[in-house]
């Protein structure tokens, strides 16, 4: 498989690779860097991939062990600043103002999601995987996939009930 | 056009987990309809979330690393070359000293032998006129004998 090739049969899916990693980490920057590295590593394991029954499944799981290590990562890099006591309040804030759309602010719902839960969410109401496939991809089984789908979707509502409550008063 | 109950229900299934892809199709075309009834309408900013989620686009360049991918191709086909390239080089230069037969001889035997006879007189030349220098060592040999006894003389006649 020559480099043209392999981006044509990525094509159909690095949009999702970004999505996911959008959902996951903080910024599009991140984002688009965790779509080139899992592509890169895709392409680097070229030989290997007509091995895998599926390519695109394969990806999701890279993507998700990606981001789950930049997370991870980001997060021992924090430490110090906790201790420090330094908080960034500001970016709260900014988060407010910008969450006053309701659809920005189901976005900030899912983002206070377990990240299990975020991921599943993502891949099932927006890349619209089945329960089956998204359980291949995380290597978990399909009932854990439901549970944690129900569990967010329902913390979800909550979060959208409260926010028309508020409304209304 | 899907009746409200039958979208509570779907909505009920959803919210435990236990909807169908094609049942949440259904949600989504419903809550992306004008017809939303007033009680459901807190529910339309998720599906609409969901949909606006998903138009978002890879914007980036695939940046592959080119060099990489032809690098072993690439190089051992210089080295082929390079090592070929010296070998024929070296060869040729080889060939070239060896094969010319030009050692200093000449060709025709006629030649040879006169210049054979040429190189052996000048050396017979050169001979003589060392030789001849010598006889002035015979004044030595005079003056020696005029004072060495009758030992040197009854050898000398002894010799005679």
């Amino acid at each position: 498989m020559n480099q043209k090739d392999f981006l044509t049969s990525v094509t159909p899916f690095q949009d999702k690779i970004y999505r996911l990693a959008r959902r996951l980490l903080t910024s599009e920057e991140e984002a688009q860097d965790a779509t080139q590295e899992v592509l890169l590593k895709l392409w680097s394991k070229n030989k290997q991939i007509k091995k895998y029954r599926n390519a695109e499944a394969f990806a999701m799981t890279m993507t998700k062990n990606y981001c789950y290590d930049t997370l991870k990562a980001k997060r021992s890099n924090n430490v110090s600043l906790v201790h420090s006591n330094y908080r960034d309040n500001s970016y709260d804030t900014v988060n407010d103002t910008e969450v006053s759309d309701s659809v920005n602010w189901v976005y900030k719902l899912m983002k206070d999601l377990p990240e299990q839960q975020q991921l599943i969410l993502q891949l099932r109401d927006v890349e619209e995987y089945t329960n089956a496939e998204i359980a291949e991809q995380l290597g978990i089984n399909e009932g854990t996939v439901r549970t944690a789908l129900s569990r967010a979707r329902k913390t979800i509502r909550e979060g959208l009930l409260e926010k028309h409550r508020y409304g209304i008063k | 056009m899907e009746s409200n109950k039958n979208i509570e229900q779907i909505l009920e299934l959803y919210f435990e987990g236990e909807s169908s892809l094609e049942q949440e199709h259904r949600l989504r075309a419903y809550f992306k309809g004008d017809a939303v009834a007033p009680h459901l309408e807190k529910y339309t900013a998720l599906f609409s979330a969901f949909a606006k989620a998903k138009k978002e686009r890879y914007t980036g360049e695939i940046n592959l690393p080119r060099k990489k991918a032809f690098f072993p191709v690439f190089s051992i086909a210089a080295s082929i070359l390079v090592i070929a390239g010296l070998f024929l080089f070296f060869n040729n230069n080889n060939r070239n000293n060896n094969n010319t037969n030009d050692y200093g001889t000449y060709k025709d035997p006629e030649v040879a032998a006169l210049k054979t006879k040429q190189a052996l007189f000048m050396m017979g030349s050169f001979i003589a006129q060392s030789t001849s220098k010598l006889s002035a060592l015979d004044e030595f040999e005079k003056t020696t004998d005029k004072y060495i006894n009758t030992n040197s003389n009854s050898n000398n006649s002894n010799n005679n």
